[in-house]
């Protein structure tokens, strides 16, 4: 078995002083490579699972090991999701006053210099990712799923180890949905990178390696080969 | 895309609210400039005018608020003549006065053949004569703001006199200087047998010790004036330091408000882009570039404001200097040092008031910032 990417240990997240209770004595392992769908109703966690998972959220107890480290604060976590995450939302999270090129430019910012060559990346994946000639658009002027194409361009821009996506399709029609997954897989199975996906979408559940439930902030099922560990 | 980029597209985004705040600053350092420089521009056309007139140093009452509001007896300068190392005394009477129908100028009282009458540049005419109790000289810019020449008369505090010659000089206040007998003038102000101050020039202006031997010298008689060189007299006017100290305080203000407006901008912008600077986090950005955006953003807001201010600044310098009110009290000149002065006053502006907000972005919450769609 490899190592894992991401090792959630016994992990719980509160709130409100204990009296909201988000994840519950969680524990995890994201290995290289695999397909993790994490599936679960509106406010069983899942998105949170994610957000601790990548250090946006922190951890009230237990602990997150990202590569065999565990990181403590802010800058190292901004260092990691900057080189070796990347995040993909329901939202898409574009910024509105830049356009595709320059959204997609954003993460490189002290990964990759000088300008040109960032330049030249983000063309490249946006001709990747089929918006090559919508680079100079700004996200008001893009469909919703040419938007999230976008996004997901801006989430490999630094070449990361895994892909977070919460609910990346959770905004699209099922054309543009399909597009996307396609993209994800895609970008899966060539770079080697492993997907971590909150979905609601049972068809799109179905085609992880791994399914993850969460219920009440608890892993309820997990039928792969390390969530089942403590 | 550059760095720098990002921080002006935030800007350009936001096109009204950069250019109201534009406009914040450049009126802030603007009144800066302007303030300062006219303060500075008085100091120099009364330090030019002294120096005009070949003036080495000035003897003036002690404890008298303003230059002009000294009173010394005409006769102390035949005294202090025959002090050792005193080359020329010239004894000076000066007011301010309206010439009619509306122009304030500087009046100016000579004895007849004191040495002060010979650094007079004359356009045109002559002077009057030693007997000619009505004859004046008159700078160039009041003889043009007048429209008046040689032979026309002028009418100061209801009495009528003859324009004898006109004056041209380097100096802005000695440009609109009226000359005229001391006598005639003591009469007019109703202020007879007194004077101003005292002209001295030294044998040996160059030795430093010079004005120190005239002090002790005078020290004994005259324990009631004071001897000072020409820079130190504008530096230690009461007036001066007044006009100084109350065109720096508002100054001041102007930049507080400026400080002010940078500050309410920046905190509008980090809380609007909230969001943003959640979606920079979750990407990845360190909260020190986070920082730095903030702060560049400020900076670049003060700089191109302090530009167009300093513009502002020589306008309003231009303006106030040509008002008839103040012509020839003002003489505006634009040094690298005031540059430099406003120009750091507006970048620290920038930088403090970025300060607080770009800490606030920093502190935000990626999550809760993400929630703020």
């Amino acid at each position: 078995m490899s190592e894992a990417i991401i090792s959630i240990e016994h992990v719980s997240r509160t709130y409100d002083a204990g009296k909201v209770v988000a994840l519950r004595d969680v524990t995890l392992e994201i290995h290289p490579n695999e397909f993790v769908a994490i599936t679960g109703v509106s406010g069983s966690g899942k998105s949170t699972l994610l957000n601790v998972m990548s250090g946006l959220d922190h951890a009230t107890a237990g602990r997150v090991l990202f590569e065999d480290d565990e990181p403590r604060t802010r800058r190292r976590w901004a260092a990691i999701r900057a080189r070796r995450i990347g995040y993909v939302f329901q939202r898409f999270n574009l910024l509105a006053t830049l356009n595709a090129r320059r959204n997609v430019e954003l993460p490189m910012f002290g990964v990759l210099g000088p300008a040109a060559e960032r330049r030249r990346r983000a063309m490249a994946l946006l001709e990747r990712v089929g918006l090559a000639h919508r680079a100079s658009h700004h996200p008001n002027e893009l469909s919703v799923g040419e938007r999230q194409r976008v996004a997901i361009a801006r989430s490999i821009v630094n070449a990361p180890v895994v892909l977070l996506a919460d609910e990346p399709t959770g905004s699209l029609d099922t054309k543009s949905s399909a597009v996307v997954l396609s993209l994800l897989e895609e970008i899966r199975q060539s770079e080697g990178t492993a997907l971590v996906m909150v979905t609601h979408d049972a068809e799109v559940a179905a085609r992880a390696d791994r399914q993850v439930q969460v219920q009440d902030g608890m892993i309820v099922t997990d039928n792969g080969r390390a969530g089942k560990r403590g | 895309m550059r760095f720098i980029d990002v921080c002006l597209l935030n800007l350009v985004s936001r096109p009204l609210r950069t250019l109201l705040t534009l406009l914040g600053i450049a009126v802030a350092t603007g009144s800066f400039f302007a303030l300062v420089g006219a303060s500075r521009g008085f100091e120099r056309a009364c330090l030019g005018s002294l120096n005009d007139r070949g003036t080495h140093v000035v003897g003036v009452r002690k404890g008298v608020v303003d230059f002009l509001s000294g009173s010394i007896d005409q006769k102390v300068g035949d005294r202090i003549r025959e002090f050792d190392g005193v080359a020329e005394v010239a004894v000076e009477l000066l007011d301010v006065a309206v010439l009619e129908p509306e122009e304030t100028v500087l009046i100016s009282g000579w004895r007849p053949a004191e040495y002060i009458w010979r650094t007079v540049r004359l356009r045109s005419g002559a002077m009057p004569s030693g007997g000619e109790a009505d004859g004046i000289v008159i700078g160039e810019a009041t003889a043009e703001a007048l429209g008046k020449k040689v032979g026309d008369t002028v009418t100061i505090r209801d009495r009528e006199f003859r324009i004898s010659g006109v004056s041209q000089y380097g100096g802005a206040m000695n440009r609109t200087v009226v000359v005229m007998n001391l006598a005639t003038m003591q009469k007019l102000m109703e202020r007879e047998g007194k004077v101003t101050f005292l002209n001295l020039r030294l044998r040996e202006p160059q030795d430093s010790a010079a004005l120190e031997r005239l002090r002790e010298q005078a020290a004994g008689p005259f324990p009631y004036l004071k001897f000072c060189d020409t820079g130190e007299i504008v530096e230690n006017d009461q007036f001066l330091r007044l006009f100084r100290a109350t065109t720096r305080s508002t100054s001041f203000i102007a930049l507080f408000m400026g400080l002010v407006v940078i500050l309410n901008t920046l905190m509008m912008s980090v809380t609007e882009r909230t969001y943003d600077i959640g979606v920079l986090s979750a990407i990845g950005w360190q909260p020190r570039r986070i920082l730095s955006m903030i702060l560049v953003e400020g900076v670049l807001l003060a700089v191109v404001g302090t530009g167009l201010g300093l513009l502002l600044g020589l306008g309003l310098l231009e303006f106030l200097s040509g008002l008839p009110q103040v012509r020839g009290f003002l003489e505006p000149e634009i040094t690298t040092a005031l540059l430099v002065e406003v120009s750091a006053a507006a970048l620290t502006m920038g930088i403090v008031g970025s300060i607080y907000p770009a800490w606030r972005a920093v502190r935000l919450n990626p999550v809760d910032a993400l929630r703020r769609e």
